[in-house]
């Protein structure tokens, strides 16, 4: 079975929020819900400042804690590693939302406030059919779109490449080769977020490198071909 | 190890030496009255030992051995003159004085047997508690780090400890004592969570009674309080787990990917101890001794690996939902009471502060380029 993954490249990340805002459009997220954020740090005392953006989601975590945390059973862990809530049987208890050591499980107590009015169409039949109120929600790596072998609407937006969505298990799949490519050309190693939570996230993020070549940043239209993917298509050619 | 498989060792070798009951002549002439009594049920049909030792070819002189039957020794419970007479305990003796010794009958329950004192099973059981303590410890610690609590200490105290306190343990007696959130979501299912919590709760008072004012575990009648508190506990608890144990076969979200192992291992170790608990109660009163002492062992068996396994199985749902439901309870009080870094509101509370453990790790994990304090940047 699959294992779903998501690598982030922070060299890559512009934090322009395009997956912020291609995530509340996809999902119809009411005000102030947020599965995909890009959380903005300053780094260090004026002159030598540093700027970083680190999106985030759910890092759909093997050994999640908040699934442990769930007394109604409601969150569960697909065959292919996904993670979700199960809208129907989650009663808000609020368990995850600490469990979480991400900040990423949502739990809106108060009524929502939608951009739009309640008849409309898309919110009506699409969106609020998969947002129950007043119980948990979260980042489902799209898996409605998974599911139809789509890309999550916050890869599909990200204008620089900077996420990369697939299987982990599937040495081919372009995250797969991405990893390892960035290995060889760059000596950059994945990194999970809080590794000391034990929570073993899928999600996995390559740091930003001060100068960059953009030939050693993977295929990207306009930008070149790296080494990596010049020899894969070679490869693909003579097959 | 040595531990968790020694009362296995016991159950089997007892259930050998009930089975292997085929009366010789002397047994038959003897059976008179050593064998209508309870003295069989440990000692064995041949007076050769089962869980208790040898009693044939006995040595001891009438007086020490009526003394040790009306005061008990160790795991013997005493026996009162209601139940026999001196004269009877007398003709029991003397049929033991004469009864023949068969070395290769001593079972091997009474090798082991005579280890499981009450006071090495106390120690064993307290072992098992201790383990448990810890492991839960650690996993309520890992709740606290998860929940960014650290992080989150210079809000909580800018809204007061104090209040922060008071809705922590108003939450754990709420949602955890009271299981306040089911009873909004599902009454049914709240009855089932009271029927096991309290009747787990009742349990272990009971024990703690019993120990404290029947050390010896000296037999008493059916509607002593220290017999009603464990029988009327322990049938809410079966009440309860027989229907868990109902739901887990009809309800389909049972399986959640992760735990379905674990929380069967809880289940099934849960039912086990009940039903042999209600199985040693019945039996004694129908005065199956031969089988008694086998399942009480059993029955400490399914306590013990319950107690061991707890940390790590749906047991552990009992401290960690309240926990964490808790911990929810006060960062959305810090939010709501403005102390924490104005937010309007925040549907997902304490996620700033663990954004700001998330930069700060990952700060760390970028090396020295990256060093330096972080601070978190909020457009509107």
């Amino acid at each position: 079975m699959a294992r779903y993954s998501m690598l982030i490249d922070l060299t890559r990340c512009i934090g322009c929020d395009a997956c912020t805002l291609a995530c509340k459009q996809e999902n119809g997220t009411p005000v102030d819900t947020f599965f995909a954020r890009v959380i903005n740090v300053e780094v260090g005392e004026y002159p030598n400042v540093k700027r970083l953006y680190i999106p985030v989601l759910c890092n759909h975590c093997e050994d999640a804690p908040c699934l442990k945390s769930c007394p109604n059973k409601a969150i569960f862990r697909r065959a292919d590693g996904i993670v979700l809530v199960d809208q129907d049987r989650c009663r808000g208890t609020g368990a995850c939302v600490s469990a979480c050591p991400y900040g990423n499980i949502v739990l809106n107590r108060a009524p929502d406030d939608w951009y739009l009015t309640a008849d409309e169409p898309y919110e009506r039949d699409f969106v609020k059919p998969r947002l129950h109120p007043g119980v948990a929600r979260k980042c489902t790596y799209c898996a409605h779109r998974v599911d139809e072998g789509l890309d999550p609407a916050c890869v599909v937006a990200c204008p620089t490449h900077a996420r990369i969505f697939g299987d982990l298990e599937d040495a081919e799949s372009e995250i797969s080769t991405y990893i390892v490519a960035q290995e060889q050309e760059t000596g950059r190693k994945p990194f999970h977020l809080l590794p000391q939570a034990g929570t073993q996230p899928a999600g996995c993020y390559l740091g930003p490198m001060a100068k960059q070549e953009p030939s050693t940043l993977g295929q990207t239209d306009g930008l070149g071909e790296a080494p990596a993917a010049e020899a894969r298509r070679q490869q693909e050619v003579t097959r | 190890m040595k531990h968790l498989l020694l009362p296995f060792l016991l159950l089997a070798s007892g259930l050998a030496v009930a089975q292997s009951d085929n009366p010789t002549p002397v047994e038959q002439a003897k059976a008179a009255l050593y064998g209508s009594s309870n003295c069989m049920g440990c000692h064995g049909a041949n007076a050769m030992g089962g869980l208790g030792p040898p009693l044939a070819a006995n040595k001891l002189d009438d007086a020490a051995f009526l003394k040790v039957v009306r005061e008990g020794k160790g795991m013997m419970p005493a026996t009162p003159e209601a139940d026999l007479t001196d004269e009877q305990v007398q003709s029991i003796h003397d049929e033991l004085k004469v009864a023949p010794w068969i070395p290769s009958q001593i079972p091997i329950a009474y090798k082991v047997g005579q280890y499981l004192s009450p006071a090495n099973t106390s120690k064993v059981f307290i072992g098992a508690f201790g383990f448990f303590f810890l492991f839960a410890g650690i996993g309520i610690v890992h709740g606290f780090r998860l929940a960014g609590v650290r992080h989150m200490m210079p809000a909580i105290r800018k809204m007061g400890m104090g209040k922060a306190i008071g809705i922590f343990f108003k939450s754990l007696v709420v949602d955890g004592l009271l299981v306040g959130s089911l009873w909004q979501a599902s009454r049914h299912r709240w009855f089932m969570h009271a029927l096991m919590l309290y009747g787990f709760l009742g349990l272990l008072a009971a024990d703690i009674l019993i120990s404290v004012y029947n050390p010896q575990r000296l037999q008493v009648p059916l509607t002593h309080p220290l017999k009603l508190l464990p029988l009327l506990s322990g049938t809410a608890l079966m009440i309860g787990v027989g229907y868990v144990m109902f739901r887990y076969r009809r309800d389909k979200y049972i399986d959640n990917g992760l735990t379905l192992g674990r929380d069967f291992l809880f289940l099934n170790l849960l039912f086990h101890t009940v039903v042999s608990g209600f199985l040693v109660v019945i039996l004694k009163r129908m005065g199956v001794q031969d089988w008694v002492m086998s399942i009480y062992l059993y029955h400490l068996a399914a306590i013990f690996l319950l107690v061991v396994t707890g940390p790590f199985t749906r047991f552990q749902h009992v401290y960690l939902v309240p926990l964490m439901a808790a911990l929810t309870r006060v960062t959305e009080a810090v939010t709501v009471s403005g102390a924490d870094i104005g937010f309007e509101r925040e549907p997902a509370p304490g996620r700033h502060h663990k954004s700001q453990r998330i930069a700060e790790n990952v700060l760390e994990q970028l090396g020295p380029e990256y060093d330096g304090p972080a601070r978190l940047r909020y457009f509107p």
